[in-house]
């Protein structure tokens, strides 16, 4: 285990040093996860996003000048591929128009729970997420999305509420 | 339901998720005991709880291969070195110079085939008769050999001034002033012109006057020889040829039959040969073509260029950053001119990549003016030689170039560490 802080080993990248930035990837790479299902609630987009966050992470990392918030901006950069992703995608359906089959899919996802994670709004969604993700750890949550301890409950505790009722309203 | 309940189902969820205070799981407790509603509420929650804890187990058990994936892409990802490049900056001369409008590759290519070789006096007085006739004319100048698919150098003269632009960097345009010794560079992408001031070379000559210098100055010297080639085709034109040669120049020029008029120059000079095509003389031209006004919604800098300045060491601070920066490490596949402007386009792309600020841009097409201007203005005794393609930057055991400088009885050889050593000429790499 690299016990080197997180500075040292982005000062470290900014040098070229891959190993180094391997090791924040060890250690960053789940939240960065956690971020991206949470954002867009599929995990094969979430490997993809978080992927490119990192590599995209990789390329700017000279232009972090305070090496000990990585964790806070590499869980930025992927935060804004993702919503980059969702204007993709709302683009493309506006350009093809939604086929029944589809529609009947997200019809009977109603009934699963990850379904029902997908319909929560994306700011509940998130922390709900990363609260799973984090070993349920509310604090940690509230350090990563940069909000207060009070307001990361709440969010978790209005996800939760609202997941119940997707999944009692659809039975 | 009332509004207790309501809040109760606020307590709940906080008690689910492990964030509710003593106290009010105290409070809490005691109206479950009595409240059905709210006992199936928590019931509901915590078995939903559990459904969601078995779900992101399952996401998480992939997280490790997931992470191993991202960990191999890092592995097989290109670094973009940009503290290195800012650790180069730090042993790059500073200078006041604000910024370089058009890519190094632009300014040296302003001063390709515009070097007279050597002076001398006029022969073969027909085929170069319209040379000195000539107000106007238009051509193609490709460095090195013909196949090779390099860019192309359009040129347009009109007396002492040329408007030259390049096939691969379309958005670049240099317009050259010879009398007063200025270039006007021009990025009608980015809306940039700069004003280059030739510093240290002679006064050039007005540019037809050195084309007659090279094609015909020749005959003045004791070994001058002018070969008749006879006719030939070349590009589907039947076209009649003299070799005109000294011990330091070779000049051959092809010319229509019927018109005598010359439609292809070949020349060698050094080790640059230059293939200048597609001549044509007495070109009707629009003079605003080559005004040396700054366009209109155009950004305007001044560069000054002191072009008898490169040295040793600016080659090898180029070898560097052709290495460090550009290469991945790795010394360019060679490093004459035209193997430069063939690369360009890929340089000017990894430059930007690097997103440098307009301060360091400059400094680095600088360094890379300098580095090219070594190799085109090459003042050393006979050849010089380049054996560094592939060669890692830092390869202390490796020589990757040589050259006898003048009046020097060694060779100075240039290793992948860029270290030179003076070696006489039997050690010299094989």
């Amino acid at each position: 285990m690299d016990d080197r802080s997180d500075e040292i080993l982005v000062a470290a990248s900014c040098e070229g040093d891959k190993d180094a930035y391997a090791v924040l990837v060890q250690r960053h790479y789940r939240h960065v996860f956690a971020m991206c299902f949470g954002t867009l609630a599929n995990v094969h987009d979430a490997e993809d996003i978080a992927q490119d966050a990192i590599l995209k992470g990789m390329s700017k990392i000279a232009e972090l000048r305070e090496g000990v918030q990585f964790g806070r901006w590499i869980l930025r950069i992927a935060g804004n591929l993702c919503i980059d992703l969702i204007r993709r995608r709302k683009r493309i359906k506006h350009l093809c128009a939604e086929s029944p089959a589809i529609a009947q899919q997200a019809i009977n996802e109603n009934h699963d729970l990850h379904g029902a994670i997908k319909k929560l709004p994306k700011e509940l969604r998130v922390p709900l997420v990363m609260y799973y993700f984090e070993n349920k750890n509310a604090k940690a949550i509230a350090e990563r999305l940069n909000i207060s301890h009070s307001g990361a409950c709440q969010k978790i505790r209005s996800a939760r509420q609202q997941l119940h009722e997707l999944l009692t309203c659809a039975t | 339901m009332d509004s207790v309940c309501n809040k109760m189902k606020d307590y709940i969820a906080d008690m689910v998720t492990g964030t509710l205070s003593e106290e009010d799981t105290h409070i809490l407790n005691q109206h479950i005991s009595q409240c059905p509603d709210c006992r199936n509420y928590m019931q509901a929650l915590l078995e939903e709880d559990l459904l969601l804890s078995e779900l992101f187990k399952d996401i998480n058990g992939e997280m490790t291969n997931r992470q191993q994936r991202v960990l191999n892409a890092i592995e097989s990802y290109h670094l973009p070195k940009q503290k290195n490049s800012i650790s180069i900056w730090s042993i790059i001369m500073k200078s006041k110079i604000t910024k370089l409008a058009a890519a190094a590759v632009i300014i040296v290519a302003a001063f390709i085939v515009l070097y007279p070789l050597t002076h001398t006096q006029p022969t073969f007085a027909q085929v170069i008769q319209p040379i000195f006739d000539a107000q106007t004319a238009v051509f193609d100048i490709i460095i090195g050999e013909e196949e090779d698919s390099g860019p192309v150098i359009h040129d347009m003269v009109m007396g002492s001034r040329i408007r030259r632009t390049l096939s691969n960097m379309k958005s670049a345009i240099s317009i050259i002033d010879l009398e007063a010794g200025r270039i006007l560079s021009l990025d009608t992408e980015k809306k940039e012109a700069a004003y280059v001031d030739l510093k240290g070379l002679p006064s050039m000559p007005n540019y037809m006057e050195i084309l007659r210098n090279l094609i015909a100055g020749l005959q003045a010297h004791p070994e001058f020889e002018v070969e008749e080639l006879g006719e030939r085709e070349i590009a589907s034109q039947k076209l009649i040829g003299f070799r005109a040669t000294h011990p330091k120049a070779e000049i051959i020029i092809w010319a229509d039959p019927q018109t005598a008029l010359p439609v292809r120059i070949e020349q060698m000079g050094g080790q640059m040969k230059v293939i200048c095509k597609n001549v044509m003389f007495d070109v009707p031209m629009d003079e605003t073509l080559f005004s040396m006004d700054v366009p209109e919604g155009y950004t305007q800098q001044q560069v000054e260029l002191d072009l008898l300045g490169a040295t040793e060491d600016d080659f090898i601070e180029g070898l560097r950053i052709r290495a460090e920066i550009i290469g991945d490490g790795q010394f360019p596949e060679g490093v004459a001119v035209e193997d430069y402007l063939k690369q360009a386009p890929a340089i000017g792309k990894k430059i930007e990549e690097l997103g440098l600020s307009q301060e360091e841009e400059t400094e680095l097409g600088m360094k890379l003016t300098r580095h090219l201007l070594f190799i085109r203005f090459f003042k050393g005794e006979g050849e010089w030689h380049y054996a560094g393609k592939g060669v890692k930057l830092g390869d202390a055991d490796t020589a990757i170039f040589w050259y006898q400088p003048e009046d020097s009885e060694t060779y100075r050889v240039i290793y992948g560490d860029l270290s030179v050593k003076d070696v006489a000429p039997e050690d010299l790499p094989k």
